[in-house]
């Protein structure tokens, strides 16, 4: 009975809207025949933001759109491209923002060097309370 | 625009192609699907437009004939052309995130002015400046 229910109610679902057609493109759910080659593609598919989900990288992301950016990664890199070419052209058309690998730019440098100048002054304080002088130990 | 050739998306009616938009007229690139439901939204602006005279041309993402169709018949049809972009591949080069986006382009075929989401009314005065200057 209550599979019965379960597979009527299924009956009475219909989507209300036309759905979005998976990528058609060769390599959205494809891997390349070349295991060094899909390697590389790999590696930058997991660097590489969904526009979509953008919680996801594109390796991760079910959206048809990460399927046609998987694709052209794929292509790309079979065609013997750079990955990092390939970065290089995403980011041209939708900004820094499609990278999960920073670049340092003159917009972005503060946040590399922040941490390296903190580091530096902790060095310093801490040498400075460590190495204290021997007349300020004998008051 | 990045060079790219699109086969028809509905029989009888061309497909897209870059060299197409390099016809020395200004066009409107509109990329859109019949699954995305601002497009419904910006469909009434779309048709003021295109009975202003803007030429429209179309790239249909990721979609099928059927739902295509279904979709024009319902929301009206403004398209002189439309390309079928199945495999994304012309989005991504157009640097479109989403659907819908439509692009300003000048009789050279350089992309002018890009609109992200959907055309409202308040859009109509801006898009038909900008194709006034690319008409210039």
């Amino acid at each position: 009975m209550k599979q019965l229910l379960v597979l009527a109610s299924l009956l009475l679902t219909a989507p209300a809207f036309a759905q979005e057609e998976q990528s058609t493109a060769p390599y959205a759910y494809r891997q390349l025949g070349d295991p060094a080659q899909e390697t590389k593609a790999q590696d930058l598919m997991e660097s590489l933001r969904c526009l979509q989900c953008q919680g996801q990288s594109i390796a991760d992301s079910d959206a048809p759109i990460a399927g046609s950016m998987r694709s052209l990664v794929r292509e790309r890199i079979a065609k013997g491209e750079d990955p990092e070419a390939i970065r290089a052209w995403l980011i041209e058309r939708y900004g820094d923002y499609v990278s999960y690998a920073p670049q340092l730019t003159t917009l972005t440098w503060p946040l590399f060097a922040v941490p390296a100048v903190l580091m530096l002054i902790a060095f310093l304080l801490l040498r400075r309370r460590f190495t204290r002088k021997p007349s300020e130990d004998g008051q | 625009m990045p060079e790219f050739d699109l086969p028809p998306a509905l029989p009888g009616r061309p497909g897209l192609d870059s060299k197409a938009l390099a016809n020395g007229k200004p066009h409107l690139v509109n990329v859109f699907a019949s699954w995305c439901v601002p497009c419904r939204v910006e469909a009434p602006q779309l048709g003021e437009l295109a009975k202003a005279g803007v030429p429209i041309e179309g790239i249909s993402v990721r979609d099928t004939t059927e739902n295509l169709h279904a979709f024009l018949e319902e929301n009206g049809d403004p398209f002189q052309r439309i390309g079928a972009d199945d495999d994304g591949k012309v989005q991504l080069a157009l640097g479109s995130s989403g659907v819908p986006e439509t692009y300003v382009v000048d009789g050279r075929g350089r992309i002018v002015y890009q609109h992200i989401g959907e055309i409202r009314p308040e859009h109509l005065g801006l898009l038909l400046e900008k194709l006034k200057e690319a008409g210039e």
